[in-house]
Formats: structure tokens, C-alpha cells, sequence
């Protein structure tokens, strides 16, 4: 079996996680300690991590030793007298031979160099929407998740809270708004083309014109690769949540982690379960076994996570520090670790990839 | 000509091996931030934000002045002086 790292970024710091087995772990760190972390990833063979503090802003730090030190990535900001400040780094993602990091203020920018420099994708921010219908949710404006479409290294979606999701063709110069269909219960005009609040976004690997995402007012598929979109919440406890996974092998299987609603953040009657379906969000099961149900939690956008494996492994980080572990696609669930800070980045990566 | 810096603990945590103090020279508060980005790459960003001007929750005290009432970036540093960068109180 493959040694699995788990790469968590929380609201104090970073931490890993290692097995051989997936039933015994052991921990290391905690790397950054006092910074958020909204980002610890393994890409090209190096950890990056976006840390961010309220006082000092944003950065990237990249290491090539696992871990045992870090360098300062090139700055990753808007060009001197913007209005807009970048504050958070919430995705670092490789597509096409180019390094991605989506942030908050609302952006997207990348590197041609492994982070040494950055530049804005400026397309994205020219989007007619913005000035209008861009809006930050309770968690900011941000960029959050950055899908690129395999062998298409132009081809790529970003989710936005809350300005919805966008593809572009052509590497990020141009972008289309993918929201048709979506709900957005919060705003006058139910045809908006922007202003969703999209809350994760993912493409199926083997099928990419199959998405799904989990929003601020639903679940949602599209068959289309983001022309449209199909509300599946029916037969789930609650149409609110944060993360969404699904299956690198198959389409048809997609993972939700249903919260009670957005006035309470924690699993529906505090019973905590990850809902499968494996027919596209047409039927789902509660996968409960191994879970807490007296769980006053949650779980953020970007703390859920699957490594691959042929038994699929998932994981999932809480927002009171909490890691739960399934070796069995979801069938049972063990907690891994406790009392660790807030939890909003669960990575799983195969190979130990930190010292 | 030579002053004395006191670098907040956040900062150093992302360049370990940053003492409490650094001695440097700089005849102004910009030169003096300028001399520290030489040392710890990338640093000037956590300190300057898009604006140009020191990031709003950053404090900085030139014998015990906070620049934002004086000189800003421009502040003039007395030979020996004593700079301290503080990071506003957040939560609490």
C-alpha cells in the first residue's frame, strides 16, 4: 500500500500526517506556527504553503526538503495603488506547466518559474461582472478553487465567493460565466449572470465536462461542462455545505458533507455524515458509521480531500480541529487527530512528501 | 549610520533565524525597510501593502513616535535610534 501524507492548514498553522497502512498516523509539525494556512499543497515535487496574517498580508512559501525549510515565493499582489489588496492565498494548483493561486481579494494569479514570480491573470478581474456583481461572502471575496481540464493546459474554472463559477478557454485571458441554473436566493434577479455563491467546485477527472459544486444554495451537477447546472440536493438532509469530492475514477460518484443550514454550521441535528451518491446525485446515502452524532461542527470548503487510491481513501479536516479518516470510500470513518486550531485545508498526496 | 530594529515575532517566524533586534544602517525609515527586504527577501510586502503605505494593522515607532503621525516612510532615523515594528492588537 502507498504511504499517504495529509497535508492540513488551519487557522494557526500547518501540520502533516503519515501512514503505510491508513490506521496508524503519525504527525509532524506544525509548520508556520501562529500563521493561517489556507494552503498546504505538494505540486512539481515541492510543498507550497499560503499563509496569511491579518497584520502582514499574504505569501507563498515554497520548500524542497519536506518541510525543513521554506523559501519566500515572489509576492503575490495587485500592482502598487489598487484598490484591491491581496489578503489570503486559498489554492496553489499546477495546470498546463504553469503554477495557479487563486486569492482573496477575489484573483487569480500565476508562475512560469515554481513561484519565484507571480503575475496576475488579469482576464479574470476585466470580467464585466465584477464591478457589479461581485459581492464577499462571510469568508471574503475570494478565488477558492481552481479546476484545470486534463490535456486542455488553456482550459481552466475558478469558483468565486461570491461571484460564481468562470471558465476560460485561453489560458485566462478571456472568461465565461458558468451559472445557468444556479440559485442565488440572495439576490433580485434570479437570471443574474454572476453573484452565486458557489462554496466548492469540482470536475470529475475521467469525464471533465462532468462538474459538480456544492453551493451556498445547493448542490449542483453539470453535464455540460459548466453550461448548465441541475440542482441536486433532493434526498439530502439540508442543501447546505461547504466541501465537495469526487471520485478520481469515476463520474458517477460524487461526495457532500451537508450542514444544517448557513444560521447553524454544523452537521443537520448535529448527526455528522458524508452523503454518497453513485448515480450522480440522483440517490444518496448517509455514511455515518465511525462518525460523531452529537457533533456541533463543520467543515470548510477546502477540507475534504481523496488520495487516489484504488480503495479510496477520504479525509476530512473539522472547524474544531478534528481529522476523520475513511480507508473504505466512505464506508466507515476513524478521527485521526483532535484539538488541533480550525481546520480549512485537507490535502492528500501519495509518498511521503515532508521530512 | 547604525539603528536598532526589533523585528515582531509573526515576522520571524517566517525567517527563522531572525534575532529579536537587527543593527542596520539607514538614515530613513523607507532605507531602513529597504535594508531589511535585502536581508529577508520578500519582507517589504508584509509591511507595505498595494497602497504604497505602511499595511494599516502595522505600527511603526521611531523613538517611540508612530511614523503614520509624522513622516511615514520618510521619517528620518537618529543615528543609534530605535525602531520597533508592532503589529496592531488583533482579537482580545
Amino acid at each position: 500500500m502507498a504511504e499517504i501524507t495529509l497535508l492540513v492548514g488551519t487557522d494557526r498553522g500547518a501540520f502533516a500526517f503519515h501512514s503505510t497502512d491508513r490506521k496508524t498516523w503519525t504527525k509532524t509539525g506544525p509548520f508556520f506556527p501562529g500563521w493561517q494556512v489556507d494552503e498546504l499543497t505538494h505540486v512539481d515535487g515541492s510543498l507550497y504553503a499560503g499563509v496569511a496574517a491579518w497584520s502582514f498580508g499574504a505569501a507563498v512559501r515554497r520548500s524542497d526538503d519536506g518541510g525543513q525549510t521554506w523559501e519566500p515565493c515572489g509576492e503575490i499582489r495587485y500592482a502598487e495603488g489598487s484598490e484591491a489588496k491581496v489578503t489570503r492565498i486559498w489554492r496553489i494548483v499546477s495546470h498546463g506547466g504553469r503554477l495557479y493561486a487563486g486569492v482573496a481579494e477575489a484573483g487569480l494569479f500565476a508562475s512560469d518559474d515554481h513561484g519565484a514570480t507571480w503575475q496576475e491573470v488579469s482576464g479574470l478581474r476585466a470580467h464585466p461582472t465584477r464591478a457589479t456583481l461581485w459581492q464577499p461572502g462571510a469568508g471574503g471575496l475570494m478565488v477558492h478553487h481552481i479546476q484545470g481540464v486534463p490535456g486542455e493546459p488553456q482550459h481552466l474554472y475558478v469558483a468565486i465567493s461570491a461571484a460564481g463559477t468562470f471558465e476560460t478557454l485561453d489560458g485566462g485571458e478571456t472568461w465565461t460565466a458558468r451559472n445557468q441554473g444556479v440559485a442565488a436566493d440572495f439576490m433580485p434577479n434570479p437570471e443574474a449572470e454572476a453573484g452565486h455563491c458557489v462554496h466548492s467546485l469540482k470536475l470529475a477527472p475521467t469525464e471533465p465536462r462532468t462538474l459538480y459544486q456544492q453551493n451556498h444554495c445547493g448542490m449542483y451537477r453539470s453535464d455540460d461542462g459548466g453550461a448548465s447546472w441541475v440542482n441536486i440536493s433532493s434526498g439530502l438532509p439540508s442543501r447546505f455545505g461547504f466541501p465537495v469530492v469526487v471520485h478520481p475514477g469515476d463520474p458517477n460518484t460524487v461526495f457532500f458533507i451537508p450542514e444544517g443550514g448557513d444560521d447553524k454550521r454544523w452537521a443537520p441535528d448535529a448527526h455528522l455524515a458524508v452523503w454518497r451518491s453513485r448515480d450522480r446525485g440522483q440517490t444518496y446515502t448517509a455514511l455515518r458509521e465511525g462518525l460523531p452524532q452529537d457533533a456541533y461542527l463543520g467543515v470548510l470548503r477546502n477540507a475534504f480531500d481523496h488520495d487516489n487510491q484504488e480503495e479510496l481513501g477520504l479525509y476530512f479536516g473539522t472547524d474544531n480541529g478534528r481529522i476523520f479518516a475513511s480507508a473504505n470510500g466512505g464506508d466507515s470513518w476513524t478521527c485521526i487527530a483532535q484539538d488541533l486550531p480550525r481546520i480549512g485545508s485537507v490535502r492528500a498526496v501519495v509518498g511521503r512528501v515532508t521530512a | 549610520m547604525s539603528v536598532r530594529v526589533r523585528m515582531p515575532g509573526q515576522l520571524r517566524t517566517l525567517y527563522p533565524g531572525t534575532p529579536q533586534w537587527l543593527e542596520l544602517d539607514a538614515a530613513t525609515l523607507g532605507e531602513l525597510l529597504q535594508a531589511l527586504n535585502s536581508r529577508m527577501p520578500h519582507l517589504l510586502g508584509h509591511l507595505i501593502d498595494e497602497s504604497g503605505q505602511i499595511r494599516p494593522w502595522v505600527n511603526i515607532f521611531v523613538g517611540g513616535e508612530d511614523v503614520r503621525l509624522g513622516q511615514g516612510l520618510a521619517t528620518p532615523l537618529p543615528p543609534g535610534g530605535e525602531v520597533l515594528i508592532i503589529p496592531s492588537i488583533v482579537g482580545g
